[in-house]
């Protein structure tokens, strides 16, 4: 299990957001309006799961008629199929603690965000998101059409409440991973599959591995140095959303890093970013040096106290963020796939492009 | 108790075509006395018309023909869709007409025999984008043409293939109390809707749609979202769409679990749009374009082309019938 760290995972799942929510002004209906709900809001889960704890509390102060919940972040309306940590990620170039959210009752703005209907909506979702990542890792989506009712509830509670081990319980069924080609659970996975499968799927064992990844692409236009001069989003327009999936190979009997992942999806970027390493070769042969005692006990608490807190590496005109934490990309991709991803098996990606400090010196 | 072969009909072929089977074969079964008479039913390609007379003007194709007018020699079916049943003539006009999935499933019984999966690499898609403009342009339909609006938000940051999305916008549809006419407006290539251009007093019963061809990157098939909006710009409610489809395109989405209307952000827009769920279309494709050599790959730039000839269908969007021409 070199490549999977429970400590990790653990992080990802107990990861949460002070939240501030704020009534929108235009649902308020009593004097003085009432005092913003202090709410921690997970990393994997999503807004309108908290509905139910905010609507009580507001529930004095709301004009009489239908609800239709959405929230707003300085004026933008957040999608609420975004997992609530990615959005924070995103929209937050310098974390804002507590995060101030705008929750509306009323004026579902329907032009910009699809319709959400409750838990139910959320749910489906989250189901559709899981088919598309084992259709990518798997090539069908039939581990998933083929769960029991009873374990799709099971799932969906265990992510509602955080439930790590009862996720796992389920997922494991599912056939999705760890990925990494020396993992021996991969291999046991890989076996198992064999097994169950009726058919020899010979085009199945051809195919290269896929993962599936989710990035969201600000182009901010600005030394990314300062990150608390970054503008607010005003418009979704301003964000790229990319759906990809990435091929999953040993380059040159290496690991595969996030770097070279990167690379794969906006090549034009972190081209530059790769060469600008070139001249930092101490910098790089020092990344080297560490990650190749991977399998040395130490090395692997080390790696992942870096990875949890974050490494405060220079800005070169790009800034990636997973989970919260800039990782560094000479990084395997294998384990951060597997230990950052959400609980729909998407990596959720963010990534910042400013001009790079030595585009201004010129 | 007679043997009949089925071949499976894909769910996409629309019902009209399915219409003269069950009386003809009723009547050529009853009339038989041989209990060990074969009539093979293939597979109706969409791309041949219904011969009046109970024929397929095709050579791969043989259909309700008495045995001894069987062409000399075997012939040259399918085998790796076909299915035997025994099955009386009353069951299979139901089974003929019931569309079950489970035929389809079938199909997927045989996947392990295909070397391609129905799907395309991004440089391939935007080869058969390039297809597609082409034809659609040969053919000089009154139609507006299709437009590739590349992706913009990354700028000169990026230059993937496959990254936009080819559009078509402001197709006319007239109410179902005027079925069936379709009319043009100027094609703009940008997004803002002038309002100016049209006459509201004498199209406020118009329905206009917009209808954008992406490339799913996850299922590695073409992806259609559309949208539908009064002409003063109000958006179309899905009931209200609903009712601007052919009554077997109707059928079909309710019927089938290979096909259905969602509503979801389009990519690059990023706003709400409706699509059609793309996790199926692998696999018709690929029962599309390998049918006449399952073990070869076929060529892929008239793969848009092709895709677009059924999903048109669906979604009411008239396909000139010179696209199809050697597909």
């Amino acid at each position: 299990m070199e490549l999977c760290s429970e400590e990790a995972m653990k992080y990802v799942w107990e990861g949460a957001i002070p939240l501030q929510i704020h009534l929108h002004e235009s649902d308020v209906t009593t004097l003085p309006p009432p005092p913003p709900a202090l709410v921690l809001g997970p990393r994997i889960g999503y807004l309108p799961l908290l509905v139910p704890i905010i609507k009580p509390y507001f529930s004095g102060a709301l004009p009489p008629g239908e609800d239709t919940v959405w929230f707003d972040y300085k004026g933008l309306p957040l999608k609420w199929y975004v997992p609530l940590g990615v959005l924070f990620d995103l929209l937050c170039a310098e974390p804002e603690r507590p995060w101030n959210l705008t929750v509306h009752f009323r004026g579902y703005p329907g032009e910009v965000l699809t319709p959400c209907e409750g838990e139910e909506t959320v749910k489906w979702s989250y189901i559709n998101s899981l088919k598309e990542a084992a259709y990518v890792i798997n090539g069908n989506s039939k581990s998933i059409m083929n769960m029991p009712q009873a374990d799709q509830f099971d799932l969906w509670q265990s992510l509602i409440k955080g439930d790590m081990d009862g996720y796992h319980r389920i997922s494991s069924r599912l056939k999705l991973g760890p990925v990494g080609e020396d993992c021996i659970l991969n291999r046991a996975s890989s076996m198992q599959s064999r097994q169950a499968t009726d058919e020899p799927e010979i085009v199945g064992s051809n195919r290269p591995s896929r993962l599936p990844v989710r990035l969201y692409v600000r182009n901010v236009d600005q030394d990314l140095e300062y990150l608390e001069d970054v503008q607010t989003l005003d418009n979704w327009d301003s964000v790229s959303y990319i759906n990809r999936a990435i091929e999953f190979h040993k380059e040159g009997g290496n690991y595969m890093t996030l770097k070279h992942a990167m690379r794969n999806i906006l090549r034009e970027i972190f081209s530059e970013e790769a060469s600008t390493n070139a001249n930092e070769l101490d910098g790089t042969e020092e990344a080297d040096s560490a990650y190749r005692d991977l399998e040395t006990t130490s090395m692997k608490n080390d790696l992942v106290e870096e990875s949890t807190f974050g490494r405060q590496g220079p800005n070169k005109g790009t800034l990636v963020r997973i989970q919260g934490i800039e990782p560094d990309l000479d990084i395997p991709f294998a384990w951060v796939v597997n230990n950052l991803k959400n609980p729909d098996y998407f990596l959720h990606i963010c990534v910042y492009v400013g001009t790079s400090s030595k585009a201004k010196a010129k | 108790m007679n043997r009949v072969y089925i071949y499976i009909v894909p769910w996409f072929i629309p019902q009209p075509f399915l219409d003269p089977c069950p009386d003809r074969l009723l009547h050529v079964l009853s009339a038989s006395s041989d209990e060990n008479l074969f009539f093979p039913i293939v597979v109706i390609d969409w791309r041949h018309r219904f011969v009046d007379g109970g024929g397929f003007s095709s050579r791969r194709i043989s259909f309700l023909l008495p045995r001894n007018l069987l062409p000399q020699g075997p012939l040259r079916l399918l085998p790796f869709v076909r299915l035997v049943l025994a099955i009386n003539p009353g069951c299979l006009e139901e089974l003929m007409l019931s569309n079950q999935p489970w035929l389809f499933e079938g199909l997927l019984g045989f996947r392990s025999m295909y070397q391609w999966d129905g799907t395309l690499s991004p440089s391939e898609f935007d080869i058969s984008v390039a297809d597609l403009c082409e034809r659609w342009r040969e053919v000089g339909t009154s139609l507006p043409q299709w437009v590739w609006l590349p992706d913009r938000a990354l700028g000169a940051l990026s230059c993937n293939v496959a990254a936009g999305y080819l559009a078509i916008e402001n197709i006319y549809h007239q109410n179902a109390s005027e079925e069936g006419s379709f009319e043009e407006s100027i094609s703009r290539d940008e997004e803002p809707f002038d309002e100016a251009t049209l006459v509201p007093s004498n199209k406020n019963d118009m329905h206009i749609y917009d209808y954008h061809i992406l490339y799913s990157f996850t299922f590695r098939v073409p992806v259609l979202y559309f949208r539908g909006y009064q002409s003063d710009g109000c958006p179309l409610k899905l009931v209200d769409i609903e009712k601007d489809l052919p009554a077997y395109s109707l059928k079909l989405l309710r019927e089938s679990k290979w096909a259905f209307i969602t509503q979801e952000d389009h990519p690059y827009l990023h706003r709400p749009w409706y699509t059609l769920h793309p996790c199926g279309t692998g696999d018709w494709m690929k029962f599309l374009l390998c049918s006449d050599a399952p073990n070869k790959i076929p060529p892929l730039h008239g793969y848009l082309s092709a895709w677009l000839s059924v999903i048109g269908q669906v979604v009411g969007l008239r396909i000139p019938i010179g696209l199809f021409k050697s597909v």
